[in-house]
Formats: structure tokens, sequence, C-alpha cells
């Protein structure tokens, strides 16, 4: 039997996810990519499970293990994880896979709470995977040490000064007492660069001359203060991260921030290093954005490529993203409201079912919780299949992962690229059964 | 019956209740007549209706036909306050086409036509270019995206205004003049002496502490908040709340304001106005509570539907947010809503039996300083100050001088339209601001949208009352952008902690409270491109910086004590 093709539409966390799963079964995959989306965007960390029954305030200590957590959140709703029936020690285990091939993701433990990093808000936030340039950030880790919080002098997006406070103030009301210091890092010049871009300053920090002037004058400060450890700004490299970190950390022990302000550097990180799994895995990368799928006889059997192009394949995976990605789009112009953007297959917004479009009746004045529309998307079977309009899987060899099926809003649910990841990795295995079959 | 004179013995001579573009302008007029003016708003200056219109300062022309001494004085005024706030105000031209299925169609045009010629006398009263009748292909040229089966066109000549700019200049300078300034104080009830009233109990709503502040006359100039206080004295006033919506969009959309009827022949405007477009108006009675106001989706298609009989493309374009006001318009029984009348009354309470209390409703904001004025020789003839008002003469603050752009490009190193943009706010004053920032940091832009930079924020905070995140965004447009506050919400709320020395939380409450009042004006509009913002911007502030979680609401109160006019003011 010949191997299957598999046709992989996106290449984000999901479509990545699934096409190196696909890969593994000896499946001939093709990953078509339209342009960086919500991963690329993202903090770079990935979140598996928040618990639910968490409350503002509660402490640090004593929270449920990451699997507790991910118990408490399944059997809601139309989460695609419980349309799979994923279990946690089965989402662990697809995470820690996908983090072994990946250097910029470091996996917590199941049995352990969920890790809670600093952000570059001065906030903090629990998530399951992230860069093993910022896991040393981990809150309890921080406590008993003399930390210095570095920002870039004279750029409005990386104040030190802004960040000491909440992060105090956060830390020990969730029960750490920290001691923090605020730093401003004198060195990249930026007269005349204050809008520069994280991308810009993570390239700047790299030139070595940079590099050497960023490490003696962390080192100078650990020996003036004290210092212990440094929570750096989310800049730290692009291609030469890690190289950056060994440097920096041969100064001083130290972490970035959690990035929340798009374009983020970690998030770049990311979508590089699962470009380079893919290579790795033999998958072929198309540069192409899919304008429509055709059908024969209930089986999806092309993927047209705006410019004429045509990928064809024995089973597909839509992996188009939500909303950033385009994988949901909305023509004001017409009265069809929401749609997707490549089958044309209905989406559900909220409870409401495929028939109700126009977005605006969706306005929810419970400002600023989930609103409805931020978990529209796809509904899926248990395969992963998206449903037509019948309510029956539209394709016998289609399947659908990350946030282009709804059900689920990643953002006040907290579960970020875990489900992306987790769903895309089953999207590609059943591809790669569903083709060969 | 005699008048109280001015009285030593009392702290101020005038209360002023209301910090809109009426309250701000009635401050204003009294305290350039000499007279000591203490100004109350139970929220921030331009928060409720004077920050949610169609920022014009228009002729009315719509008087044109019923009322021409209205039309005429309107456009007089207009020119008045181009003339004390040149760098406030900008040109509009409008274009009014007419569209080939209307009825009688051509004669319509005539008609219009002869109607601005009319209104073109009065155009050099307030600046104005003469109207011109366009043909079809004309118009077409001067705007691609009218719809064209139209049969031609006339234009006519508006000026535009940042309205909150307008209530801020007002309150500087009333402040200026001496008026002391109470934003976040809450009128709790009247202050009596047998049946005249002679000034306000207004509770602190940072401190939590309750001011006397005594006064021979209280002028009511709550908006539709008016009768609330006219109540606390017993009397009653009448509004009929009149409902308006705008949609905003993130850029201009349009080379002229465009005329469009809707389903029931009001017109609407789709206006190009500073940085961006607006869509409005509605007008509809409401009911509800004014403190808590939204968009309908009722309301979001009605304007749609009628601007795309007129410039079919406009729903491809990006509406940010909508926002919303309540017209206090005079109180009249049946009449529909467009049919009531846009004028003003001034009810002196005397004769119901609480002397001292003035109460002024109605009216729009092209018209608040003749209004002002008006409303300040019916205060100053009770407190027998003759002084006559100088509001058309004195200039705004920033509006003395204009403001030296090679300066502010060349020696404080702006950015060209970042320096255009705070020009444009602050007029020749803004070379002064620009000198106060401490170091290079402070001229780094932390809205690029708008832009803004630190040094106008820090500058809004120390000299202009700004005690939140929303004051800011009013006083400088911060977060008013296409990316609705992405980037810069949270940097404005260390600068705003830094400033008042506030709590590290109450600084995450504040950029919370901002987002929450964002979300207020986003989410009924919410489609097309704007669904990915905002599910960027929503990822930014709640999954990574994980705002929903820290649970900051009933923290220690967001601001610092004191007025924030500059510390006590004395």
């Amino acid at each position: 039997m010949a191997e299957p093709r598999v046709v992989v539409i996106g290449a984000g966390a999901a479509g990545c996810a699934a096409a190196l799963a696909a890969a593994e079964l000896g499946a001939r995959v093709t990953v078509a990519r339209a342009a960086l989306g919500a991963t690329a965007l993202s903090s770079g960390a990935v979140d598996l499970a928040a618990d639910p029954v968490e409350r503002p305030g509660d402490p640090w200590e004593g929270r449920p293990s990451l699997e507790e957590a991910y118990r408490r959140c399944r059997n809601r709703g139309p989460h695609p994880l419980d349309r799979a029936a994923v279990s946690a020690a089965d989402a662990h285990a697809i995470l820690e896979r996908l983090a072994s091939s990946l250097p910029c993701l470091e996996m917590a433990s199941l049995e352990a709470p969920a890790r809670v990093l600093p952000t570059d808000m001065g906030t903090f936030k629990s998530t399951a995977l992230a860069s093993p340039w910022a896991t040393p950030g981990h809150l309890p880790d921080l406590a008993g040490k003399r930390v210095g919080v570095v920002g870039i002098a004279g750029h409005p997006q990386h104040q030190a000064s802004g960040l000491v406070g909440p992060l105090g103030a956060l830390a020990r009301r969730g029960g750490v007492e920290l001691e923090l210091h605020a730093l401003e890092m004198p060195l990249l010049r930026l007269r005349g660069e204050e809008l520069a871009g994280a991308v810009d300053l993570a390239r700047l920090v790299e030139r070595p001359g940079n590099l050497d002037r960023i490490c003696a004058w962390l080192a100078e400060r650990a020996a003036d203060m004290g210092l212990d450890f440094a929570l750096l700004p989310p800049v730290m490299g692009m291609e030469r991260w890690a190289e950056v970190r060994q440097r920096i950390t041969a100064a001083l022990p130290a972490a970035e921030l959690l990035a929340s302000s798009p374009p983020t550097v970690p998030g770049l990180r990311l979508v590089a290093a699962l470009d380079l799994a893919l290579e790795a895995a033999g998958v072929r990368r198309v540069q192409g954005r899919v304008s429509a799928l055709e059908t024969r006889a209930g089986r999806v059997v092309g993927a047209d490529l705006a410019g004429g192009r045509r990928l064809e394949g024995d089973s597909f995976v839509l992996a188009t993203g939500r909303f950033i990605g385009g994988g949901l789009v909305h023509e004001q112009s017409t009265e069809e409201g929401v749609l997707e953007a490549v089958a044309r297959l209905p989406v559900w917004i909220g409870r409401e079912g495929p028939g109700v479009r126009a977005p605006g009746k969706f306005m929810d004045r419970a400002a600023p919780g989930p609103h409805p529309l931020m978990s529209a998307g796809l509904r899926v079977d248990q395969g992963l299949r998206p449903l037509g309009p019948g309510g029956q899987p539209a394709a016998d060899n289609l399947f659908a992962a990350g946030s282009v099926v709804g059900g689920y809003d990643y953002i006040t649910g907290r579960d970020g690229l875990g489900t992306a990841l987790i769903t895309g990795h089953l999207a590609g295995l059943g591809a790669a059964q569903g083709g060969a079959s | 019956m005699a008048r109280p004179a001015q009285s030593p013995a009392k702290q101020f001579d005038v209360v002023v209740v209301g910090g809109g573009v009426n309250g701000c302008g009635v401050a204003r007029d009294l305290a350039l007549r000499g007279l000591r003016v203490a100004l109350v708003e139970k929220a921030d200056l331009a928060s409720g209706a004077s920050g949610a219109n169609s920022g014009m300062i228009h002729g009315g022309a719509r008087y044109l036909q019923t009322q021409m001494q209205v039309t005429k004085l309107s456009c007089l005024d207009s020119g008045y306050i181009q003339r004390i706030a040149p760098h406030l105000c900008f040109r509009i031209p409008f274009i009014a086409p007419v569209l080939r299925d209307t009825p009688h169609a051509a004669a319509l045009l005539e008609l219009m036509e002869v109607f601005f010629e009319a209104y073109d006398v009065y155009q050099p009263l307030k600046n104005g270019q003469p109207s011109a009748r366009l043909s079809r292909e004309e118009a077409l040229e001067l705007e691609p995206g009218l719809n064209p089966d139209i049969i031609g066109a006339v234009t006519f000549d508006e000026w535009g205004i940042d309205p909150f700019r307008l209530c801020v200049a007002n309150a500087l300078s009333a402040r200026e003049a001496g008026a002391q300034i109470f934003t976040y104080h809450q009128v709790e009830g009247l202050l009596r002496d047998g049946d005249a009233v002679c000034g306000v109990q207004a509770r602190d709503l940072v401190t939590g502490e309750l001011r006397r502040l005594e006064a021979p006359a209280v002028a009511n100039l709550g908006g539709v908040w008016a009768p609330r206080l006219a109540a606390m004295a017993g009397v009653e006033v009448k509004v009929r709340p009149g409902k308006g919506i705008h949609l905003v969009y993130d850029r201009r959309i349009t080379n002229y304001a465009i005329v469009a009827a809707a389903v029931d022949k009001r017109q609407i405007f789709i206006e190009p106005h500073e940085n961006g477009t607006i869509l409005g108006t509605t007008d509809d009675d409401y009911y509800g509570d004014p403190d808590d106001l939204w968009a309908t989706e009722d309301e979001i298609q009605y304007l749609l539907q009628a601007a795309e009989t007129m410039f079919p493309g406009i729903r491809s374009y990006r509406v940010t947010r909508t926002f919303v006001g309540l017209r206090p318009t005079l109180f009249e029984y049946g009449a529909l809503e467009d049919h009531l009348s846009r004028d003003h009354e001034i009810y002196d309470h005397e004769a119901e039996g609480a002397p001292g209390l003035v109460t002024m409703l109605g009216g729009k904001l092209a018209s608040y300083r003749i209004m002002a004025e008006e409303m300040g020789d019916v205060i100053a003839g009770r407190l027998d100050n003759s002084e006559p008002s100088s509001t058309h003469l004195v200039p705004l603050p920033g509006g003395e001088g204009e403001a030296d752009l090679e300066q502010l490009t060349g020696d404080h190193r702006l950015a060209p339209y970042a320096a255009s943009r705070l020009a444009y706010r602050h007029g020749g004053r803004a070379g002064q601001l620009l000198e106060a920032a401490a170091s290079d940091a402070d001229l780094a832009q932390v809205c690029q949208c708008e832009p803004v930079t630190e040094a106008e924020l820090r500058h809004a905070i120390r000299h202009e009352g700004a005690r939140t995140l929303d004051d800011l965004r009013r006083r400088t447009r911060l977060a008013m952008g296409g990316c609705q506050g992405m980037r810069c919400i949270s940097r404005a709320g260390v600068i705003l902690g830094q400033e008042l020395e506030l709590d590290p939380l109450a600084v995450l409450s504040q950029v919370l409270d901002l987002l929450q009042q964002r979300h207020r004006g986003k989410a009924p509009p919410l489609s097309g491109v704007g669904l990915a913002q905002e599910e960027l911007n929503q990822a930014r502030y709640f999954l990574v910086g994980d705002l929903g979680r820290v649970g900051l609401k009933g923290d220690a109160c967001c601001t610092r004590a004191g007025t924030g006019w500059g510390g006590d003011d004395g």
C-alpha cells in the first residue's frame, strides 16, 4: 500500500502538530502556510488547563496539580478535547512528545501545579509549557532571591520600573515575598529607535558587541547589588536565543519575562522551531493561502491554492486558526455572517447553531469576559472531523484542529496553545490513518 | 425682591454643577466676569453627552427654513469659537448628493442648491467656503466611493472640533481665572438657608470625604442628570433624553463628509473626524439608566443601511467601536424625536420656591458658548455683577498663539505626525508642554495610533485633572485608535501610577477598568477584521496578562486624594 498523502492547511501550532503526527505514521505530508498567525503572536508559552474553580487572589501554594486542573476543565460543553475524549495522561504524553522535539518548549510535570511565570505586563501567568528561557522565572523559585527586573532604558514597552510594584504585590497576595529591584539597561542605543519593535530589539541583542556589553553590565549589577537573578525583557535573542541565554546566564542566572505584546519574539521562536521540526520530519512546506477544497463523493480530493496551484491528497487537515489566523472570516458586506474561510463549513457561535449569522446580536454585556464570538468555530465529531450542515462529518477524510474548531475560548479559558497542539496531533493521526483506509 | 449680593462670607459666588461643555462653558463665563466659581462633576469632564456627539461646531443650516435668526447666531458663534480656539477647529467639507431614484430628484437638487446659497450668506461669519453645485461626474471624481446612481450634489462647509479638548480647555480657562474644579464629586444635597439655595454638599468619590461648597447661586448644568439636582430642591425640570449613537472607523474612509438619509428620512453623516471617521447619529427616546448606555444592533444597522445608500462600500470598512450619548432635549409631549427643538431654556427656580438655583437645559455643542453667555447673564444678574461676558474675546488655553511645529520637530525631535497632533490638541502651548519633559524617555510615544507621548500623558495628569486612564483617553485620545489600546494601556497605567503614587494593584485595576470601558463601545459592533484585532487584544490582556484572574475589583481606591487640578487648589 502506498504511503497516504496528507495535506495540512495552516502552519501554526495545530497544523505543525498535525503534520508531525502524520509524518510519524509514515504519511507523505504537505503543509500549506499562508502567513504568520496566532502562534507567532503568542507568548510562546503553551497552556493546557487552568483550574476553573481557582479564584482571584488565591494563594499560589496549594493549587491543584496540572492533572487535577485538566480534569476539572473537562466535560465543559463542546470543547474539542471533550469531543475527542482526551485524558490528562494522553494530553500530557502528546505535549511531552512534542516538547522533546522543540527546544523552545519545556514540559511541566503533570503531578505538580502549572508553572507561574512573570509577564512583561507585571502580572503572573500560570502555564504548562514554556521556553527554558522563561521557566526559571517560576514564582516559587524566586522566593528568597535578590531579583533584578531589567528594562530597556528609553523604550516605552520595556520599562522595569512599572513592573516591580505589581509583580511584588501579586506575589505577596499569593503568599510569596519577593525582593525585586528595577534596572533599566542603558546599553541598547535607542535614539531614533524608540519605536523599535521586539524583533529589532532581539536582533540588536544578538549583535556580538551588544551581547558582550549586556553580559558585562549584568555581571556588574550583580556584583554591585548582590543580585542572584535577573528577569529580562522577552527580546533576548532571535534565532540565536539559546546562545544568548547561555552567555547571559553565565554572567547571572536569569529568565525572560513572558511576552504579552505582539509581535512577540518567543512566539516567533516557537514558529521557527516548529518549522525546523517539520523539516527534520521531511514534511513538504508550501507557501500560499488555500482558497477552496474540492469534494467528490463525500471525500475531499484537492485543496486549491491562490494562483491556480492545487494540492492533492488522501486526507486533509484544516488548521487555519480563528480570526487572527483567518480560519474564520466575517464579510460585513454580505449577509452571511461568520464563515469558515476554506471549506465554507458551518460555524457555531456561542450556544447558537450555525443558522444564526449576524455577529452583532452576540454582543455580551458582561464586559469583558468571554464573548460568544471568541469561541466561534467549527464543531467536530470525536474523530475531529468537522460537521457539515446536517450535523454529520462534512467528509470522511477531512479533519480540523486548533482554534478553527470552536466551542472553546482559549483566551478566557486559558488553555492557550495546548488545545491546538493536542487536537493537531490527533487530527494528524486521524488523517494518516483515515487516508490509508 | 432683593437679590443676594456677592457674599464674601461664602467661599464661592457660584457652584456650577455638571462638567460637560455647558458646565465648563458657564464656569468659564462666570470666572471671567470675576466671580468665584466652583465646578462640580460626578465623573470626569466631558464624560457624558459632551464627549459623545458628532464633534461639530456647525452653523445650524437646518434652522434656515424656520428660524433664520438661529442660523445667523450659530454661524456667528462658530466664528467666535474658531477665534478663541483656532487650534481645535478643523474644516469639514460636506457633500450632499441626490440619488436618481429620489422622488422629484432634479427639483430637489435645485432646491438644495438654493437652500445652501441662502446658507452661504452666513458662511463669512464662520469662515466657511461658499457652497458649490456638482455634476454627477464631478461628485464622483471628488468622492469615488459615492453611489454612482446620483444626479448631482451640493457641497457646504462646516467645522469639526475635539469635544473633549473643548471641555477641558474651558475648564482650564475657568481655572486660570480662579475657578476651582472638583471632578469625581457627586452632589448629595443642596445647602439651604430657609428657601434659598446656598450651595451644595458633594461627596469626593475618591476619598469618600463630604465637601460643603457654599455659594449664593447654584447653576444646574447636569444635562440628562439635571432633574436629579432640581429634585433635591423640590422643583421639577423635565428633559426628554434622546439617545444618539455613532460608529467609529479606524481611519478616514472618505474625502468629504457625506449626507445620507435614513429609512425614516432623517439625515445622517459619514464624517471624517480627527484621524478617523464617524458615522452618526440616531435619535431615540431613552428610558433606561443614563449611566449604563449601550448601542444596540438595531441602531447600528439603522446607520449602516442609511450610509450605504450613498456610500455603498461602507460595510467593508472596519468599525472599531460605538459611542453613545444622551441629549438633554427639552421635554415636549407627543412630538417625534427628530422634531424636538434643539433650542435651550433657562429656568430660574425662584418662583418655584428655590431661589438661587438656576437650570439650563437643551441646546447643542455648537452653541455652547452663547448659551453659557446667556446663563452667565442670568446668574451674574442675580449676583449684581455687571461685567459683560468676554468668552468670545479671550482665547481658550492654547488658542493664544500658534504652535511652532519646527520647534516641536527640531528642538524636541518629535516625529512630524506626533508634533502635528500635539499641536492640534494644545495649540500655542504645545512647546511649553514638551519643555517640561524631564528626559528623552518622556518623548517616547506610548500610544502609536494617535500618537501620544509620555510627556503629554504626564501633563494631562499634572495640569488637566486626569485621575484615571479613561480621563487620559479623553484628554489625549489614548487607546482610541485602530488597535484600541493593544499596546499603550498598560504603559499609560504605569505612568498614571507614578504620577499619582498609586498602589501597584490599583494600576492594574485601572488597566482593567479602561479595558471594560472600551469593551462597552467595542462589543456591540464587533465584526469583520475587527474580530482579529479583538482576539489579539483579549489574548494580550487576558491570556498572557491574565488580568481576568488577578482579582482587582474592590481593591484600594484607584486614585490619590485631592482634586487633581494641581493639588488642593488653595
